[in-house]
């Protein structure tokens, strides 16, 4: 999926309604965060939520403003005074520290250490399994693009070694295509194994071809080109058998309509190399 | 909106941040009237919009250095978290057992639940729900006022997932461009 199809299916809609799932919102936030299109849909979907709310507004009554502020005000004080009963209450336990201790009293104390220790630990575990609970979404979206990447280089890794066994491989020929006068660095490579005559082609710096066209590999026979078949783009496989062929003198390589044609259109070729 | 001094969201954050009564009065002069408006459709009842509406400014107070404005905008934040309340409210016991002692209507189709909603509109404002295609004005309905998940919704209305998606954006690419044309 394209992001343009990613955006338009409704996920980012969905979204700002409240009604994608927990899985779609992680993978939406991981997206949204590298892709600047995405995050901009966000934000007009979430603008026109704003505007109706706003033209949908209704005054709440008068006395609902002063009210808010004494709860608030309120709510303030409370904590601050949570603040200092909780400060006299660590004096209490110090006191009896410095009174007589009696043995009894002895085992009540350090009851009560063990029940204060017991606290801290269930606190100390609770907040870990809230910090981790909010981790592990994190984590998941992580591993995802972790996966993604692996994948790519996955598939560049055996592009590569495919390459490198065809090259090193004793029957084979190399040749390089260069480019014409009109496409100077332009780049690609054919192998020819010598005792069977199949042909591999590899496409080192060509750029990509339009939608409707692909490139076509033609072998110079007895100075005639004859067709070696088109180089699909589509396929992850970096380097592609290509028609077998005797007698090629020179190798071409020409854009043509998908699919080839019957003759090179010479005004489009890119490289070429000698046998 | 109807303050003369107008404030960017990052000054109104660091006025909050500081517990600074002028954000609070600037909050509320800017914010009340819109966050009551979805409350009170939420609960269609002002009793209850008045108890929430107190709730959702604590939480706000409360919660502003919980903000992230990579995340989006504060009124937006606002906006769910008045939501998500009204959402607790609505799902809570107490809630349930009041409404059906009063029978009000549960289908959301119902004309009357309409009329309400329109009542309570500030004057001259008619409720752009109306003019939307009854399918969409049924799903935003659901989604945004009731806070179905996509899989009660698709139960409900016996439609797949995916069409629930379709029809989101395209109410909400109609609502744009309403509130376009109305302004």
């Amino acid at each position: 999926m394209d992001i343009k199809e990613y955006i338009s299916s409704g996920i980012i809609e969905a979204y700002v309604m409240g009604l994608a799932s927990e899985e779609e919102v992680g993978i939406l936030m991981c997206v949204q965060k590298n892709n600047p299109e995405v995050k901009q849909a966000i934000l007009e979907a979430e603008k026109t939520l704003e505007d109706f709310n706003s033209r949908h507004a209704i005054n709440p009554p008068e006395e609902l403003k002063s009210a808010i502020w004494a709860k608030i005000s309120a709510e303030g004080e409370e904590a601050s005074a949570q603040q200092s009963s909780d400060d006299s209450l660590t004096e209490d336990h110090i006191i009896p520290l410095n009174q007589e201790i009696k043995p009894i009293n002895t085992v009540n104390l350090s009851l009560k250490w063990l029940s204060i220790a017991a606290s801290v630990l269930l606190i100390v575990s609770i907040s870990l399994n809230l910090y981790f609970r909010s981790s592990q979404n994190n984590y998941q979206a992580q591993l995802l693009d972790l996966q993604k990447k692996q994948q790519n280089t996955d598939i560049a890794y055996n592009a590569l070694k495919i390459k490198w066994d065809i090259a090193n491989h004793p029957n084979m020929k190399t040749i390089q295509l260069l480019g014409v006068e009109k496409h100077p660095n332009m780049k690609a490579m054919v192998y020819m194994d010598k005792s069977s005559n199949e042909v591999y082609l590899s496409l080192e710096n060509l750029p990509s071809p339009p939608k409707d066209q692909e490139y076509q590999l033609w072998a110079i026979v007895d100075g005639k080109p004859t067709s070696m078949g088109v180089f699909d783009q589509e396929s992850t496989e970096a380097v592609q058998k290509m028609v077998t062929v005797t007698n090629a003198q020179a190798f071409a390589i020409t854009l043509e309509k998908k699919g080839g044609s019957e003759v090179p259109t010479l005004e489009n070729m890119y490289v070429m190399g000698k046998v | 909106m109807n303050t003369s001094i107008k404030l960017s969201e990052e000054q109104l954050i660091s006025l909050l941040l500081k517990k600074d009564e002028k954000g609070f009065n600037y909050l509320y002069d800017n914010y009340a009237a819109a966050l009551f408006g979805v409350i009170t459709r939420m609960v269609s009842s002002k009793e209850y919009a008045d108890e929430i509406m107190q709730d959702v400014f604590v939480k706000i107070w409360k919660n502003i250095a919980q903000f992230d404005p990579e995340k989006g905008r504060l009124y937006t934040w606002m906006l769910n978290l008045a939501r998500n309340t009204s959402i607790d409210y609505l799902r809570s016991k107490g809630f349930q057992n009041e409404q059906k002692n009063q029978s009000i209507p549960e289908s959301v189709n119902d004309s009357e639940h309409y009329s309400i909603i329109s009542d309570v509109d500030n004057i001259g404002v008619k409720n752009i729900l109306l003019q939307l295609r009854p399918e969409w004005r049924e799903l935003i309905d659901l989604a945004y006022y009731k806070g179905y998940t996509q899989q009660e919704i698709a139960e409900r209305l016996d439609i797949p997932i995916g069409t629930i998606k379709t029809r989101t954006r395209n109410a909400l690419i109609e609502l744009k461009k309403l509130l376009k044309d109305h302004q």
